[in-house]
């Protein structure tokens, strides 16, 4: 009886030490990849398809055989709140060992962690649009992202404009934190470009009537318009500006390169010119386009995962951040022999992620250096043109 | 200097949304004479309005019939619970007109849904249920505090204020929505383009106004609102129902603002946030008749349109301060007018 027993309890244990073994390579590392994203509260329409995105990563990272470690990801929600960030970062980095952290969703939070990951000692990439989430770069030591700035996207715009034969513009922006970004790039970079700025409107999100604003615009003669909103403001202001006969063209921030602005414009709007990632138009990209491939792939992979949504704007942040993380962490642990401690393993993912050259994302083409913690060009962003209702790519 | 064409354009629009202050400051004049509330929430009411109109030209139950049958069975269980010593049968009597404003709450949309009715009468439907929340509001947040003062009112509806825009924030969701306009095109007078749903909102201003009067002199119930508004405990004494008046100024107050909100709504687009700065707006306007006189609140309400409209074309970035510092000199006026004539305001 008691021979059973010991057999029995022998068996078991070999059994229970060997599943662990079975389940996974044994000479492949278990890494954390910590995510906090803003799944509720206000910024939930960016933080939600983040969030899908780097699950969408995980998943395909799973089945790739060629990562020399397991990657597990954990997820936390921050609400929209910065509080919540800086806890839930301090939670993956201490409780859950992460080896990497994608945080945040929104610049407000982006900030707030800046120090907890500077003293913790690990690599963060945020998903949050805001310039000075990584400038200046020496003060930001730990922290990478991946969105355009408003700067590049500007600067583009500006090329644009010239191009037009354009010589003196009108700011027409909301007055909230957004449009006040745009107004002090666009009033620094204009005279760069050549060009004069003649008009500086302001309205905000609840105002009733955009005429007065777009008569000033007219009487300032300017010979095109840089509209720097988020829909609805964007199309009411549009919509002004036609309506107090403004015939010259209009350029929209990539805050109108949305399905909302034009659903919400019903056609109102044609003509309208719109800065935006090659994303929104991936499928009218020229088949030589260096980031036609690649987008593809994204595109379609989130659309098998999550059938009836297409890939927007965020959910290419969240797939960006996730497979830079997996590429610097797998550049880490190759470099690092086996064993090595995780603060040294956290330094060196983070020396990696500075190395990491022609990445093609869904933002653009990343190459990362020490002063350069973005490291995107214009590659990834196109000028658009609205035309019967729908976005049209244009060629240069 | 500004051309002929900028200032009819400007003339046009501040019209326009003054048409809209004005009905916005009627309503609360009507409900400050009666009830002596000042109502904060009162542009949340235009606000519900141009949300139910988005639901219901989608087809879809719009959130106000949640709210109504939430407040309304509320109501009736208060009504039940008054009565709890009165015996079975006064404690049912609340159950069936609970139940059958509830199901008309539903029903209404359902039924509009399922003809595929047109906008107009989406319109309609939209202003008479925000209408029906009027009541609901002042019975559940007003006349539990009876003869209050002024402040505490206005506390209270500061609180309902933020109830009701983040009912709406979780009902309707934070994206802005666009409506149809009641009436499509527009058409040139001279420079100026003119959309047509600018003149309905002018001329539907004007005949309320109209309506509003002939009902104030010329029918009973108009006559008790304003026995109600001259004198409180009088009108008691003649018989006049004081929480009853009260609930019908909200009716009239909320639908009217409910009518602003579905003129508005096709012109500005609709979202969460939209309702408490035309309140107040509406407000500013009706402190011109010192938030008594009915003419001087529409005088206002077209005032503050016509200043605002100014004021963005001189100074975008500051038009909203100087609209609503406007209220200083409204104030002064105000007081001097009172000097003159001796009176000392009771409130």
């Amino acid at each position: 009886m008691k021979n059973i027993f010991r057999a029995l309890t022998t068996a078991l244990l070999a059994v229970s030490a060997h599943l662990p073994s079975t389940a996974q390579t044994p000479d492949k590392p278990v890494l954390v990849i910590g995510v906090v994203a803003s799944a509720s509260g206000p910024a939930a329409a960016l933080g939600l398809p983040e969030k899908k995105a780097v699950e969408l990563v995980e998943e395909m990272a799973r089945s790739r055989p060629d990562l020399p470690f397991t990657p597990k990801f954990i997820y936390y929600d921050d609400g929209s709140d910065p509080t919540r960030a800086v806890n839930a970062v301090r939670k993956l980095a201490g409780e859950d060992a992460a080896a990497v952290v994608i945080c945040c969703t929104t610049t407000p939070a982006s900030m707030a962690i800046l120090d907890t990951v500077k003293s913790l000692g690990v690599l963060n990439i945020s998903m949050a649009s805001a310039a000075t989430v990584v400038e200046p770069v020496s003060e930001r030591f730990w922290t990478f992202k991946t969105p355009m700035t408003d700067r590049m996207q500007i600067a583009f715009t500006l090329d644009r404009l010239k191009k037009s034969g354009a010589r003196r513009v009108a700011y027409f922006g909301l007055e909230d934190a957004y449009g006040e970004a745009g107004w002090n790039e666009l009033r620094k970079m204009a005279p760069e470009h050549g060009m004069q700025i003649v008009a500086n409107e302001r309205f905000s999100r609840a105002d009733t009537n955009f005429t007065p604003q777009a008569l000033r615009i007219r009487q300032s003669g300017a010979d095109a318009v840089y509209l720097h909103a988020i829909p609805p403001a964007s199309v009411l202001a549009h919509q002004a500006l036609t309506r107090v006969g403004i015939d010259r063209p209009v350029f929209h921030s990539a805050g109108a390169a949305n399905a909302g602005f034009l659903s919400l414009a019903k056609g109102s709007v044609d003509g309208a010119y719109v800065v935006s990632g090659a994303l929104q138009v991936h499928d009218q990209l020229s088949a030589s386009h260096p980031l036609k491939a690649s987008l593809q792939q994204f595109v379609q992979a989130y659309a098998r995962k999550y059938p009836g949504e297409s890939a927007d704007l965020f959910a290419g942040q969240g797939w960006d951040a996730g497979q830079l993380a997996i590429s610097a962490l797998s550049s880490a642990v190759r470099a690092s022999p086996p064993g090595t401690p995780l603060p040294a393993l956290r330094a060196s993912a983070r020396d990696h992620m500075e190395r990491i050259r022609n990445h093609p994302g869904a933002n653009g083409i990343f190459n990362l250096s020490k002063d350069d913690h973005l490291g995107l060009d214009s590659v990834g962003l196109v000028m658009l043109r609205v035309e019967n209702g729908r976005f049209k790519l244009l060629e240069n | 200097m500004v051309s002929l064409d900028t200032f009819l354009f400007l003339a046009v629009d501040g019209l326009t949304s003054g048409a809209v202050y004005a009905l916005l400051g009627l309503g609360i004049v009507l409900i400050y004479l009666v009830t002596r509330v000042i109502n904060i929430a009162h542009g949340d009411f235009a606000m519900l309005a141009a949300m139910t109109m988005v639901s219901l030209d989608q087809g879809r139950l719009p959130g106000t019939s949640y709210l109504l049958v939430a407040g309304v069975s509320l109501w009736g269980m208060l009504a039940i619970w008054s009565r709890r010593r009165a015996g079975w049968g006064a404690m049912l009597a609340p159950v069936l007109p609970t139940v059958a404003v509830a199901a008309a709450a539903v029903l209404l949309p359902m039924g509009l849904a399922a003809m595929q009715a047109p906008a107009v009468a989406n319109a309609a439907a939209a202003v008479l249920l925000v209408a029906a929340l009027g009541p609901v509001f002042h019975r559940i947040a007003i006349e539990p505090i009876p003869r209050a003062s002024v402040l505490v009112y206005i506390i209270v509806t500061l609180g309902m204020h933020l109830v009701l825009q983040g009912l709406t924030l979780q009902l309707w969701g934070p994206q802005a929505h666009s409506v149809a306009p009641l009436l499509s095109g527009s058409f040139t007078w001279g420079v100026v383009v003119v959309s047509h749903q600018a003149l309905l909102v002018v001329a539907t201003t004007a005949v309320l106004v109209a309506a509003l009067y002939l009902c104030f002199s010329h029918t009973l119930a108009g006559k008790a609102l304003r026995a109600c508004a001259v004198n409180r405990t009088g009108a008691d004494l003649c018989g006049i129902q004081v929480a009853s008046a009260g609930r019908r100024a909200f009716f009239l107050g909320a639908g009217l603002a409910a009518v602003a909100g579905v003129l508005i709504a096709p012109v500005v687009g609709v979202h969460y946030e939209m309702g408490f700065l035309i309140g107040l707006k509406g407000f500013v306007g009706a402190t011109l008749g010192g938030l008594v006189s009915y003419p001087g609140a529409i005088l206002g309400g077209l005032l503050i349109g016509s200043f605002e409209s100014w004021f963005s074309y001189l100074s975008s970035a500051y038009r909203d301060a100087l609209v609503f510092l406007l209220i200083i000199p409204l104030l002064l006026i105000q007081t001097a007018r009172m000097k003159r004539r001796g009176a000392v305001h009771e409130h």
